[in-house]
């Protein structure tokens, strides 16, 4: 009985180590993948930080080029009025 | 007594495995519960990536809108070349269909000879009130001094031509009717180039290719023909008028250049002369401005390839 007893406990313990195999080869895995996650989010982070610096140094550059063209808009706007007026009567 | 010793060992046997099967059951449950967690971890973290790479997208999407409107404003002074020319292409045939019957619309283009004076400011804020383009023929016969305001410098206001949208035109640089400007052929043309220099000094580039005679080209005389062959050369056309109000004369008064202007318009293209320095023509001007439009006329400034300029 004691001899049955000791070959269960010994096969649950085997079986508990091929658990614990495969667990902690998931486990390690998981913390690749979780690792390589933050690495790419670290990427991003930063691209999208130079991404929001360019958008921002072009919002200005767009908007010193407005003031800068605001003679040849209202120009532009003129003509353009000008010209429809003809094609209505057209 | 080896009996007992013997079953002692085989309960302490079984006792160690069994804390060794409990201890590994354990860390498995440790090393699930670390997975699970990680696990969840991990579905955060790739949310997060995806949620910044959106947003990354979208912030790459606006650059390139702003860039695109950027390059619209660069492109803006091409575009409005090509709005002037299909502007003036579509007056043209505008006149055409008006011309062979085709259109019952009418053209009336207004043209103002001799400036520029201090009186043209009036006559340009007059236009502008009615939003209404007109040509203006110059010459630098008064030098640049305003001959109605020696006190004040008249040139600045070429700039105010162009600025307002008007055409400006060559009426020679001397206007000297009588002081030989029709001696011959080379004073003529010696004085037209003077002033489309002058224009274009004054303006930073503007080119014009429309000239009036001073006095109306049969003022010319015999030398017309030969005037004309030399300015179809630079590529210039002439134009005299249609309509008047009688300003260039001895106008006395104001009824007077109304009885003239109305008694002149009669034909569905009129090209009007006026003269900026007359205050009868400035005052009549809003009213002339009402008439033509109550008799269906459109407003317009002169070009090269109107009908109305000979070439």
């Amino acid at each position: 009985m004691k001899k049955i007893i000791i070959i269960v406990i010994s096969i649950l313990i085997i079986v508990s180590i091929i658990f614990l195999t495969i667990n902690t080869t998931n486990y390690i895995d998981t913390i690749n993948k979780v690792n390589e996650i933050k690495e790419k989010l670290n990427k991003l982070d930063l691209e999208s930080n130079n991404t929001l610096n360019n958008y921002q140094d072009k919002e200005l550059e767009y908007e010193n080029l407005k003031k800068s063209k605001e003679n040849i808009i209202k120009e532009f706007n003129e003509w353009e009025k000008r010209l429809n007026e003809i094609k209505q009567n057209l | 007594m080896g009996k007992k010793i013997k079953r002692n060992k085989t309960k302490l046997v079984i006792i160690i495995l069994s804390l060794i099967l409990v201890l590994l059951i354990n860390i498995n449950i440790v090393v699930i519960i670390n997975n699970n967690k990680l696990l969840n971890e991990e579905k955060l973290l790739t949310k997060t990536y995806n949620d910044n790479s959106n947003n990354l997208n979208k912030e790459t999407d606006k650059i390139k809108e702003i860039e695109s409107e950027i390059n619209n404003l660069n492109a803006l002074d091409s575009k409005v070349t090509t709005l002037k020319e299909d502007y003036f292409k579509a007056i043209k045939s505008l006149e055409d269909n008006i011309l062979s019957g085709k259109s019952k619309v009418k053209i009336a283009y207004l043209t103002f000879d001799d400036g520029p004076y201090y009186n043209t400011y009036k006559v340009l804020d007059i236009l502008d009130k009615y939003n209404v383009k007109a040509t203006f023929f110059t010459t630098s016969v008064n030098g640049t001094k305003c001959f109605d305001n020696p006190k004040e410098n008249c040139t600045p206001l070429y700039k105010e031509y162009v600025k307002r949208g008007h055409t400006i035109a060559n009426h020679t640089y001397t206007h000297g009717i009588f002081k030989g400007l029709y001696n011959s052929t080379t004073t003529f043309i010696d004085a037209v180039k003077k002033q489309e220099e002058k224009i274009k000094t004054e303006t930073n580039g503007y080119v014009t290719n429309i000239v009036r005679f001073p006095g109306g080209s049969a003022t010319a005389g015999r030398l017309k023909s030969a005037i004309v062959t030399e300015l179809r050369k630079m590529h210039y056309g002439y134009v005299d008028w249609t309509a008047e109000d009688g300003d260039g004369g001895n106008l006395t008064s104001t009824t007077a250049a109304w009885n003239t202007f109305t008694s002149t318009i009669n034909s569905n293209i009129e090209v009007i002369l006026f003269h900026d320095y007359s205050p009868y023509t400035t005052e009549i001007l809003p009213k002339a401005i009402e008439y033509l439009k109550n008799k269906g006329y459109l407003i317009l400034p002169l070009f090269y390839e109107s009908n109305m300029i000979n070439k």
